[in-house]
């Protein structure tokens, strides 16, 4: 059987604004496996982002667990959950979420620096990783600097430093054009079936989504349906 | 660490106008620090340096209870008390010494100046001891020059007291009474000094109709080499006391060592400075309520970013630190500009004393434990400032910071 990366099981995250009760997420039970390709499609307000906190463990949820390699980080604390989503899981967002007065290099360096990985280490894996994005050219500039393509292809680089077990990416195509989108998405793609590594995403866009091996959709807090 | 510092850099210089701006009241407070520590100091030193010149070995006898201005009730210093001092054993020799403002007129030119007088008999060795290195041209008195005078710097300079400066042999007129210069002293650096005339004991008394030996204004005492002078003043003081016949504790008369007289002028340059330096304080205060708003601010404006990195791992711990460098950063550069500043403000000030006003007291002093405390408590300023901003940031959630925009 094939080992979970993450499990959702019976999720529910409510929030309270002032006397109302708003349900974001309702029960949301859902299993990602190593090495596969998961999308998370949904209308906006369908809890989307809700989800992509708890399963990029950004979050902890009001009912329920979530399991990050078999283990339960529903009950940890900030600091602990940030140890464990530092050096367990990738993150890819809609507008890149580069830090602008660091450059290139030092940005994919990051991760690995709240790791403690020491500097001769952190320089070669960085350098490494600007060589697969293909941006080594560009490690000393800074992000205002660089294209939205190029920006979101440091990103990848930034998720991949720590060797997640995961990467989950936010809309990683939504800020860019199309044809710029797609070069993005095929790089995940060749991610994926090269390196075998497990990518959750998470979309509004069914041309997108129709990338990953399997699609969840999310309606009103729950998942509705399931399509490999 | 060192990548955080990095990082800290980083992000002063992009905000440069503002990290600068938040600099200065530190900047000021330092250098106001820096400035009036190292003149304090130098002060200090130069005065210590003075009286090390009369020698520790000597004692300063006064009446009234404080060498500084005498009490209306106190009884004169007279040779009854020079001879009692005399007999004390431990102490060589003795000068006694005496002045006035008065009168004095060159060239029909009116002046007004501070005449000292001073027992040029067995003492007369003492005075040279203490006084001779200070000679820069001509001799001190020796025994059957009445009237006489040496006289201090600025008398030989063309408008320093007279419009034209007086020179060796020339003649200068005491309330009435012609004298003749014989020696001229060193540039002191002090007013006092510099423009004062000494005279004997013998003419001070013709001049001035006064007997010198009934009212010294201090008797100087030199205490036998190797000999203890504490010991020896209080051996003084007891002789004095029986002498005029009081109890201990009922003098009406002041004996100090070199030392202690030192000692006084130091405590009181230390109160002086500490008032100042206090006033100093609250510039870096002020300074530190400056760091702490715009670490706020900063705080505020990189809400997104603090998201970001507690996304990709960063810990409340390390959010905390990297604010709390950058803070200090600013404490520690502006304290940094501030110390440079500061001594450049003690050297000009110096520089102006000795130049403009010619007082060589002025002396800009600095030493590395002034340098680098001045330079450690920027810092710590500047952290202390930083710990609220910092744990605001440690403590914000990566869900929701991120989601600010």
């Amino acid at each position: 059987m094939k080992q979970a990366i993450i499990e959702l099981k019976n999720v529910w995250k409510t929030y309270e604004m002032g006397d109302v009760k708003v349900h974001a997420l309702r029960g949301i039970n859902l299993k990602v496996h190593k090495g596969e390709f998961v999308a998370i499609i949904g209308p906006s307000g369908s809890g989307k982002s809700t989800a992509m906190n708890q399963i990029g463990c950004l979050d902890i949820p009001t009912k329920g667990s979530v399991f990050l390699s078999k283990k339960n980080i529903s009950t940890l604390d900030e600091s602990d959950l940030a140890q464990i989503r530092g050096k367990k899981i990738g993150f890819i967002f809609q507008k890149f979420n580069l830090i602008n007065t660091l450059t290139a290099k030092e940005n994919i360096m990051l991760p690995m620096i709240f790791q403690d990985v020491p500097e001769d280490k952190r320089n070669k894996k960085a350098e490494a990783l600007l060589k697969l994005v293909d941006l080594e050219e560009r490690m000393d500039h800074r992000p205002n600097e660089l294209s939205g393509g190029q920006q979101q292809r440091v990103a990848i680089a930034r998720s991949l430093a720590n060797d997640p077990e995961m990467i989950l990416a936010d809309e990683p195509t939504g800020n860019l054009d199309s044809k710029t989108g797609s070069s993005v998405l095929e790089f995940l793609k060749k991610l994926h079936k090269e390196k075998g590594t497990t990518i959750v995403m998470v979309t509004h866009d069914k041309h997108v989504a129709k990338q990953a091996d399997r699609i969840e959709t999310l309606k009103d807090g729950k998942i509705v349906g399931a399509k490999t | 660490m060192k990548q955080f510092l990095k990082m800290a850099v980083e992000s002063l210089l992009h905000r440069k106008l503002r990290s600068w701006l938040t600099m200065i009241g530190i900047f000021i407070g330092i250098t106001a620090l820096i400035s009036i520590v190292s003149l304090g100091e130098g002060l200090e030193v130069a005065i210590t340096e003075e009286f090390s010149e009369l020698g520790n070995d000597k004692l300063w006898l006064a009446p009234g209870t404080s060498a500084f201005g005498a009490s209306a009730s106190a009884a004169n210093l007279t040779d009854r008390d020079r001879k009692v001092a005399d007999s004390v054993p431990g102490i060589t020799e003795t000068v006694g010494m005496t002045w006035k403002n008065t009168k004095i007129i060159s060239q029909d030119e009116e002046e007004v100046a501070l005449v000292s007088g001073y027992t040029l008999d067995e003492g007369a060795n003492l005075w040279d001891e203490m006084f001779g290195h200070m000679l820069f041209s001509g001799r001190w008195h020796k025994s059957g020059d009445t009237f006489k005078a040496v006289v201090g710097y600025d008398y030989t300079q063309n408008d320093g007291i007279f419009e034209r400066g007086l020179k060796l042999f020339d003649k200068i007129d005491i309330d009435g009474q012609s004298f003749k210069i014989i020696g001229i002293m060193e540039k002191q650096g002090n007013d006092q000094d510099d423009q004062s005339i000494y005279i004997t004991d013998d003419a001070y008394s013709k001049v001035f109709n006064v007997r010198l030996e009934d009212d010294y204004k201090y008797i100087v005492a030199k205490t036998a080499a190797g000999a203890d002078p504490n010991e020896i003043a209080e051996r003084l003081k007891r002789a004095i006391r029986n002498d005029r016949d009081l109890d201990e504790g009922d003098e009406d008369f002041t004996i100090q060592t070199t030392e202690e007289i030192m000692d006084s002028f130091g405590t009181i340059l230390q109160i002086v400075q500490v008032v100042i330096a206090g006033i100093a304080a609250i510039s870096l205060l002020v300074g530190g309520v400056g760091i702490m708003n715009t670490m706020y601010t900063s705080v505020l404006e990189r809400t997104k970013e603090i998201g970001i990195m507690k996304a990709i791992g960063a810990k409340n711990s390390d959010i905390l630190l990297l604010f709390l460098i950058e803070s200090g950063m600013l404490g520690l550069l502006g304290g940094g500009i501030g110390v440079i500043t500061g001594l450049g403000v003690a050297k000009a000030t110096e520089f102006f004393g000795k130049n403009v006003l010619g007082i060589e007291l002025l002396r800009a002093y600095w030493s590395w434990p002034l340098i680098l405390g001045a330079l450690a408590f920027a810092f710590f300023v500047g952290m202390i400032s930083g710990v609220f901003p910092a744990r605001q940031a440690s403590k914000q959630q990566a869900v929701d910071s991120l989601r600010y925009e």
